[in-house]
């Protein structure tokens, strides 16, 4: 990183998590000046052009030695699809099992894009249709009758007047007939305000990113008519431990640094243990592909096994000796794989007793998880 | 500009304005390379073509131009002597050589092939191909990381090689070769240049990008290089060679041809070959052939070539055609999304046109909700569009194909792209000549058909998948040495291949195939051999090993109606010697030999289940009751033959409870102990889970096992248990844990047997939950 993107970085220490286009203005800056430099076109409204945003998610080196992190650790074709999703001005919907980096991926593209990461709608089942068009002033309603004073703006309603992206987290949690708000802006690009006669127009630039949870499926199955209006990208689990090894150590390092914890040597081989238990369970089977293993209920995604590393490192860094061990992170994998059932519990049971224990270099692990559950 | 050569020194510098040689570098099933051939030609007017292709099939050029020829097809050649020596010429309707060798058959000018002659190849060694494929198949899995690298540069060398032109739209960051060569070379060729400008072009890139050459290149451009010289002495005009691009620097330069013609002399002797047209399909397109390395996708290319304009729309109509028939809803707006996409995908990546790759994320992330699932659809249908060629009923064949041919037709009953399946009822006359057929072509290796496992006992239906496969051309060569006709040469086989049994069940099998093929011919002399060999076999392995296949043929061989008495008599005096050789051949065995010897024993039992002849169920019977009963035996065959004699009902319950205690009891080694119980439990749980004395049998003996002995013990008995289905184990388990509670050995439930130590059998519990995998924690005191 250039002295100068790191100096950006330095000076909004207080938060206690920064948006994306504050935690990386000095890379986005640099970009900025690259695309400037080559004159890249840039789509209506953009703040970066297509290349640009590929490269501040997937990382690299720019001409003037300005180091870009990588943002996504995965397929470079991903991130391609979604942001040519966004320059042909379709909405994109990212799915995926939970902790595939869904909003992560949205948070930074609409940072790169717009600038602006914060124009988020959060799905839940009690998500009015307000959230999605816009609300009112009573006082002001009251006060002088219906008027674009007393209007107050959704997200989504602001991301079209300024031709930006909008998010919407969990759009499946969303109840239906809120969806089909959707659809209609959307399709007509366009939101109707009857009680003023008036309608505000999208904005070229405007987009929206949705995420969505595959294993939801059927809690409010998204409707063909609004699926239509969307290109969908699916976010796969890592394909390699290598890759999740990457992604928990690039996070666990950054997340660290946010909360300030000390330093914390030797994480590597912990790292990789708590991404092989995981991968293991995940897929039933021992990475020597000999020993077939039962499922835990719970997803284990990267997300998870980063939660896992910096909670062991917290650990180890607040009442451990300063180096990640085996007892820091048992009780966090324990955590993770069971989840209340009692199934879980026999899976992991079997998994300690047939895999993780009697491999090399895995006596310390063992018995500190044998500790934890007893 | 147009690359010209002239008999002596390279073409700059030698003066002459343009020489007769044109020569047009291409991608072998290159559509771009197709597309501008044709152009070329049209545009030269030759008077002369030559092709790189197998000499030997020049006389089969012509047959390019029949009505009846339909691509995908290849040209065949393959060595006299050895039919497996053999290299295919696989042309599809997009093949640059075959646009060439149709336009010079239809301008009526002379048109050859001019690639070394395969007879060289064929002539000591086998082919080379084969060899480099090993060579890729066999490498080492140490050093993955490694492997992986020089894998990846071993992979580009070769496409400069094989694939120069993809090489090149590597380097210009296209993953599609013809969508490359569609931007730059022919948008260059457009208006002001012609089709001859871009060949220029493409062979001053190839100077660049041909670095290396092998021996073998060098052979093969010696001899094209004397086929050109032959041409001009002709007295040729304007000859066009249409060769791989690699090539062409090679060509372009002429020179004296004395050297030419020492590297042609010290090849071996050619082998003596012949040459046919066979039909092709697109998925063997992506097979290694003649032309070195296949393409991935012959439907994107077919399309490529056949598309007069907007590719990618007319792509994405025939995929939502596709979507549609299956029912999966597409709108136009989803194809104007996936185009916008498409092209939106190619710019960001810094290409002008989108490519196959960029074409199917689009339909994946538009259509297809983000899922792959109906991607396969997609690939199978449409990219690779699997298609199979027709060639000429003319075209020479061997008479065994040509009897073939004509069982296609007589049978209505042909070769079809793609699996399909069929159900025969072999009562019927047409369909019993199906199966007949299948089962013949079987027998010489041509495996077009797959019988599916048997729908029960004496059924009168089969059902086939069928799949036939281009190479199926060679084998059919290769099988005629065996007759004219598939049915003598099936009979000749089958009765080479009794005659050279080494052992006694490779006759059987052949008697079991012959009688499915219905081939009674070939019966009668191999029903002889069996009885002659049979008699003088000695080794009791040999005869039980042949006994299944001729217990099957009787049981089930019968629904042809043939005549099945004498077999009947072989297989009776096969039981009678070996239930009198089994016995001895159980003693005395170690492990291994022990495992072969209980399978033998298990498909014995079942073959003779299946001989369903009183007389002969008794003599082995008699013969296990011997291995169950005399000292000595090996104890996992005792335990077998007690089980197997128990299921049949031959001893009962209270006998397998005394034999097992006395089988578990402290005197017998622990380790023997387990072996017999192996034998009697494996293969199903049921005996365990129904008889609760016997479990507490195994309880107790389990807990009394001496501590020392334990650890050598519990791999055998984990490895009976482990061949329980899971849900038996659990059972079990459930068993075991009320185990104490049930009347063991006459002891009233609830009350502990005299002596009986708590303490110390509650320690051996643990141990018994892990043996039934019920892992290892819970309650001692259950
Ligand atoms: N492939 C990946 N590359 C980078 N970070 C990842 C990846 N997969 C998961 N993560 C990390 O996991 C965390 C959780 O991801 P999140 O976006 O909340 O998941 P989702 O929204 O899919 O449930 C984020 O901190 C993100 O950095
Ligand atoms: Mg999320």
């Amino acid at each position: 990183m250039s002295a100068k993107a790191a100096a950006t970085e330095a000076t909004e220490p207080t938060v206690l998590r920064q948006h994306a286009e504050h935690a990386f203005a000095g890379e986005l800056d640099a970009l900025r000046k690259a695309d400037a430099d080559s004159g890249r076109p840039r789509p209506p409204r953009w703040k970066l052009s297509p290349w640009a945003v590929a490269t501040y998610l997937l990382g690299g080196r720019l001409q003037d030695g300005t180091e870009i992190t990588a943002k996504y650790i995965g397929p470079r074709r991903i991130v391609e699809i979604a942001i040519a999703t966004l320059a042909t001005d379709r909405a994109l919907l990212l799915v995926g099992v939970p902790g595939t980096a869904k909003t992560w991926v949205s948070e930074h593209l609409a940072a790169a894009i717009s600038g602006d990461s914060t124009l988020l709608v959060q799905g839940t089942a009690g998500t009015p249709e307000e959230a999605m068009r816009y609300g009112w002033n009573y006082a002001q309603l009251l006060a002088h009758g219906p008027s674009r004073d007393a209007l107050v703006p959704s997200p989504l309603m602001v991301a079209m007047s300024t031709g930006a992206i909008a998010r919407i987290e969990e759009l499946t949690r969303i109840p239906a007939d809120v969806q089909d708000t959707l659809i209609t802006i959307l399709s007509e690009k366009t939101l109707p305000i009857p009680e003023l006669g008036e309608e505000t127009q999208a904005e070229k630039g405007f987009s929206v990113i949705a995420t969505a949870n595959d294993r939801d499926k059927g809690v409010n199955d998204l409707s063909s008519a609004l699926r239509r209006r969307f290109n969908t990208v699916v976010l796969p689990l890592p394909a390699t431990a290598e890759e999740e090894i990457a992604i928990v150590s690039q996070r666990v390092q950054s997340l660290g640094k946010a909360l300030e914890l000390p330093e914390v040597p030797a994480a590597h081989e912990e790292i990789r243990r708590v991404v092989t238990v995981f991968r293991e369970l995940r897929s039933g089977l021992t990475e020597d592909g000999k020993t077939k293993l039962k499922t835990p209920s719970g997803t284990l995604s990267p997300a998870e096994a980063i939660s896992v590393v910096a909670g062991g490192i917290a650990l180890a860094a607040h009442f451990g000796d300063g180096t990640l061990r085996p007892a820091d992170i048992a009780a966090g994998i324990i955590g993770a794989v069971v989840k209340d059932t009692s199934t879980d519990k026999l899976v992991w049971q079997e998994y300690l007793e047939t895999v993780a224990r009697g491999r090399d270099g895995w006596t310390d692990f063992y018995r500190s998880c044998r500790e934890v559950s007893a | 500009m147009t690359v010209t050569a002239t008999p002596a020194g390279p073409v700059a510098g030698a003066g002459a304005a343009a020489g007769p040689v044109t020569l047009l570098g291409i991608r072998h099933h290159g559509p771009g390379s197709a597309r501008a051939v044709a152009a070329a030609l049209a545009e030269l007017k030759p008077d002369a073509i030559l092709i790189e292709g197998p000499p030997e099939a020049d006389a089969l050029i012509p047959m390019a131009a029949h009505p009846s020829m339909r691509p995908p097809v290849a040209l065949l050649v393959y060595a006299d002597a050895d039919p497996s020596r053999a290299g295919f010429w696989p042309f599809a309707e997009f093949s640059p050589e075959w646009i060439a060798m149709r336009f010079g058959v239809g301008a009526d000018i002379p048109v050859r092939f001019i690639d070394l002659p395969s007879g060289h190849r064929f002539a000591d060694l086998p082919q080379d191909e084969d060899a480099e494929d090993r060579e890729q198949g066999t490498a080492s899995e140490d050093d993955q990381e490694e492997q992986r690298h020089s894998e990846e540069r071993h992979a580009l060398d070769s496409m400069r090689r094989t694939d120069p032109i993809a090489a090149l739209a590597t380097a210009a960051g296209y993953d599609d070769p013809e969508r490359w060569w569609e931007d730059v070379v022919e948008q260059r060729a457009n208006g002001t240049f012609s089709a001859l400008d871009s060949f220029a072009a493409i062979a001053e890139a190839m100077a660049a990008v041909r670095d290396q050459t092998r021996p073998e290149d060098e052979q093969r451009e010696a001899y094209m290089r004397q086929c050109i010289r032959e041409e001009i002495k002709a007295g040729r005009q304007r000859i066009a060679v249409i060769c791989g691009a690699f090539h062409v620097p090679a060509l372009a330069e002429i020179g004296p041809a004395a050297p030419d013609a020492k590297i042609l002399k010290e090849l071996p002797k050619k082998a003596k070959t012949t040459a046919t047209w066979v039909p092709w399909t697109h998925g063997r397109l992506s097979f290694r052939s003649g032309y070195g390395a296949g393409i991935e996708s012959p439907g994107w290319y077919h399309h490529l070539f056949t598309a007069p304009d907007l590719v990618v729309e007319r792509w994405l109509a025939r995929v939502a055609e596709l979507f549609r028939a299956e029912d999966l809803m597409v709108s136009s707006a989803h194809l104007i999304e996936a185009t916008r996409l498409a092209q939106t995908l190619a710019t960001l990546r810094g290409r002008t046109l989108a490519g196959l790759t960029e074409v199917t994320e689009a339909v994946q992330s538009v259509l297809c909700d983000g899922y792959d699932t109906q991607m396969a659809l997609v690939r199978d249908k449409l990219v690779i569009g699997e298609d199979l060629g027709e060639v000429p009923p003319d075209v020479p064949v061997v008479p065994l194909a040509a009897d073939l041919a004509k069982e296609h037709k007589r049978l209505r009953f042909g070769p079809r792209p793609g699996q399909t399946e069929v159900k025969l009822d072999l009562r019927e006359p047409n369909p019993g000549d199906k199966s007949r057929l299948l089962h013949r072509l079987n027998i010489l290796g041509i495996h077009w058909g797959t019988l599916g496992r048997s729908q029960g006992s004496g059924t009168f239906w089969e059902t086939w998948s069928l799949d036939w496969q281009p190479e199926f051309a060679v084998k059919l060569v290769e099988a005629a040495i065996w007759g004219t006709t598939v049915a003598t040469a099936a009979s000749a086989k089958s009765a080479d291949r009794a005659a050279n049994a080494e052992q006694l069940a490779g006759i059987t099998d052949v008697v079991e195939a012959c009688l499915l093929a219905d081939l009674p011919d070939a019966l009668d002399p191999i029903m002889t051999l069996l009885a002659d060999r049979a008699a003088l076999d000695t080794d009791v392995a040999h005869l039980a090993d042949a006994l299944p296949a001729l217990a099957r043929t009787l049981r089930y061989g019968d629904v042809r109606g043939t005549d099945t008495s004498s077999l009947r008599k072989v297989a009776d005096t096969l039981v009678v010697r070996i239930a009198l050789g089994f016995p001895p051949a159980c003693s005395g065995l170690d492990e291994d030999g022990a495992q072969k010897m209980r399978v033998r024993m298990d498909k014995t039992h079942q073959a003779v289940g299946l001989l369903d002849d009183a007389a002969a169920i008794q003599e082995w019977h008699r013969a296990l009751r011997l291995v169950a009963d005399r000292e000595g035996m090996t104890g996992l065959l005792a335990g077998r033959a007690l089980r197997l004699l128990y299921d049949a009902d031959k001893i009962g319950g209270d006998e397998l409870n005394r034999r097992m205690g006395l089988a578990l009891t402290p005197g017998v080694p622990p380790a023997e102990a387990a072996a017999w119980l192996d034998g009697v439990l494996s293969g199903g749980a049921m005996l365990l889970i129904h008889d609760p004395v016997l479990l507490g049998l195994l309880d107790r003996w389990i807990a009394g096992i001496p501590a020392d002995t334990f650890t050598d013990v519990l791999p055998l008995l984990r490895r009976t248990f482990s061949n329980f289905e899971g849900p038996e184990r659990r059972k079990i388990g459930e068993l075991a844990r009320t185990v104490g509670a049930a009347p063991v050995a006459g002891v009233a439930a609830g009350a502990e047997p005299p002596g009986f130590d708590r303490a110390r059998g509650d320690r051996a519990l643990p141990v018994v939950r892990m043996l039934l995998g019920l892992g290892t924690k819970g309650e001692t005191d259950a």
